[in-house]
């Protein structure tokens, strides 16, 4: 199980579970949110998912898309 | 037929087709007007397990430059049809969505097989990974509705908005549907319907309702009103049609391509073709007498076409008893016999071929048929010259529906109307 997501990559995993176009930059910008990048609540439920049963993300983790993707990289396992 | 309603029918601005034979009515007009025989062994399945190996198949679309990414990842392919068969009815049409009060615009269309392939991709997810694996899009894009949605959400529609899940039939009735909402203030309507049942759980669906050709020969597969009728040929596809308000479409300047003028169904039950014929009668004389219109005025005839002996031999009793010993002349013809039954979507393409069979009149031929096993004007070969000024759309359901659409030149005189 790989844990060790850069901001690309996540950047490359949202873009495949939510067809919106995301760069690494956008990632760590802190004042962007997933409503900003046109991610709607059902895309984050996806991109949850995935990250919970492959990178290692608790069960419980929650986010909601007035939140930044900074916080959802602040949610992988080592990164806290 | 109330005076009040007089020249208040509907009227179809704009035609967007996804097909088999082509894509736009650009392509698909010239395909429809010619003959042309775009069926084709399924290139989906490969390998193909199953006895139906004949089929309509839209090939040479591809979502992107039609569909959003972000909604082609949350949308099954009968979504991107849709999608893509209203973009280009708008633009038919040139309507700009934004230039019409949002919830003056709907949207209305039928379904049958739903969002299948992107469903058993889901259910195959479930069974094989567990529920953690199971797409949340997967809550939206399989349902019948996903189609309404995503052209409601898309286009920024407000507007009365729905979908008749009511069989293959389902197909006209929208066009009732939509005309009751412009009738109650409604200025204009998407209408149409799109399937793309090539997945292996659709397949299984379709092979129970025993109504396949299994015949693995392009050109003779879908053979209807013939002595070699042995069942139809799957299609995918759909289209959608602009539908407005008479007076609203006057005022913007629209060209109006045809009047929706009446609209008649029944329902005679499951596998009872005997019983279809009285059933298409009935749906007929009500589309007929809504459209302030005698079976005289019928010029051409769409045909439903199952291509099952029973079905035929029904269909043509019902055009007998409707037209009586004028059966034997009106042109009938039955143009999805070159690409294909697409279930809920098969009716709103022949609605789209009407409309553009009235625009140049001409009655298109029956592609691939060299005979018809009854007395009737079946018009095979090449593309017959009419000066149509009134056509009868006929579909039929495989569990029981009978529709009736009518509709009329845009110069002809409107005495009825939805």
């Amino acid at each position: 199980m790989d844990t060790r997501l850069s901001p690309d990559d996540l950047a490359a995993l949202i873009s495949r579970c939510t067809g919106v176009p995301v760069t690494g930059e956008q990632i760590t910008d802190p004042d962007r949110t997933f409503d900003d990048l046109g991610v709607d609540s059902l895309g984050l439920m996806g991109v949850l998912a995935e990250l919970q049963r492959e990178h290692g993300v608790s069960k419980n983790a929650d986010l909601r898309p007035h939140q930044s993707p900074r916080e959802l990289l602040a949610l992988l396992p080592g990164r806290a | 037929m109330s005076p009040a309603r007089t020249g208040s029918a509907p009227v179809v601005t704009g035609v967007g087709v996804i097909a088999p034979n082509g894509l736009g009515v650009g392509e698909f007009w010239p395909a429809v007007r010619d003959g042309h025989l775009a069926l084709a062994p399924i290139g989906r399945l490969e390998p193909n397990p199953y006895p139906v190996t004949v089929a309509g198949e839209v090939t040479g679309f591809e979502p992107a430059g039609w569909v959003e990414p972000r909604i082609t990842v949350q949308t099954d392919r009968f979504t991107h049809f849709a999608l893509a068969a209203a973009d280009l009815a708008l633009r038919d049409a040139a309507l700009d969505p934004a230039a019409v009060e949002p919830f003056e615009f709907g949207v209305m269309t039928a379904g049958y097989s739903g969002g299948v392939e992107f469903g058993q991709r889901e259910i195959e997810r479930l069974w094989r990974h567990g529920p953690e694996h199971v797409g949340p899009y997967q809550s939206i894009a399989w349902f019948y509705a996903a189609c309404s949605g995503q052209v409601s959400i898309g286009n920024g529609l407000r507007g009365p908005s729905g979908v008749l899940v009511a069989d293959e039939a389902g197909g006209l009735d929208i066009f009732a549907a939509a005309g009751g909402e412009l009738r109650r203030g409604v200025r204009a309507m998407l209408v149409g319907g799109a399937e793309a049942p090539f997945c292996p759980y659709a397949m299984c669906c379709q092979l129970g309702l025993g109504l396949l050709s299994t015949s693995g020969d392009p050109a003779t597969a879908y053979q209807p009103f013939t002595k070699r009728a042995g069942g139809f040929a799957p299609a995918e596809g759909g289209a959608m049609l602009v539908v407005e308000n008479a007076g609203a479409a006057h005022r913007r300047g629209a060209t109006v391509q045809a009047v929706v003028a009446g609209h008649g169904a029944t329902y005679t039950g499951r596998r009872r073709f005997d019983r279809s014929a009285q059933g298409l009668l009935r749906a007929a004389a009500g589309a007929l007498a809504e459209a302030g219109l005698t079976p005289d005025d019928v010029d051409a005839v769409f045909l439903d076409a199952m291509a099952d002996p029973l079905a035929d031999a029904a269909e043509a009793e019902a055009l007998r008893l409707l037209l009586g010993e004028r059966a034997s002349r009106v042109p009938v013809t039955a143009p999805k016999a070159g690409y294909g039954r697409s279930y809920s979507a098969a009716a709103v393409l022949d609605v789209a071929t009407a409309v553009l069979a009235l625009e140049h009149g001409l009655v298109p031929p029956t592609p691939g048929v060299r005979e018809c096993r009854f007395d009737l004007d079946l018009v095979i070969g090449a593309a017959r010259p009419v000066d149509l000024r009134t056509v009868l759309v006929l579909s039929r359901g495989v569990y029981g529906g009978n529709s009736a659409l009518v509709l009329r030149h845009p110069e002809s005189p409107i005495s009825g109307g939805m």
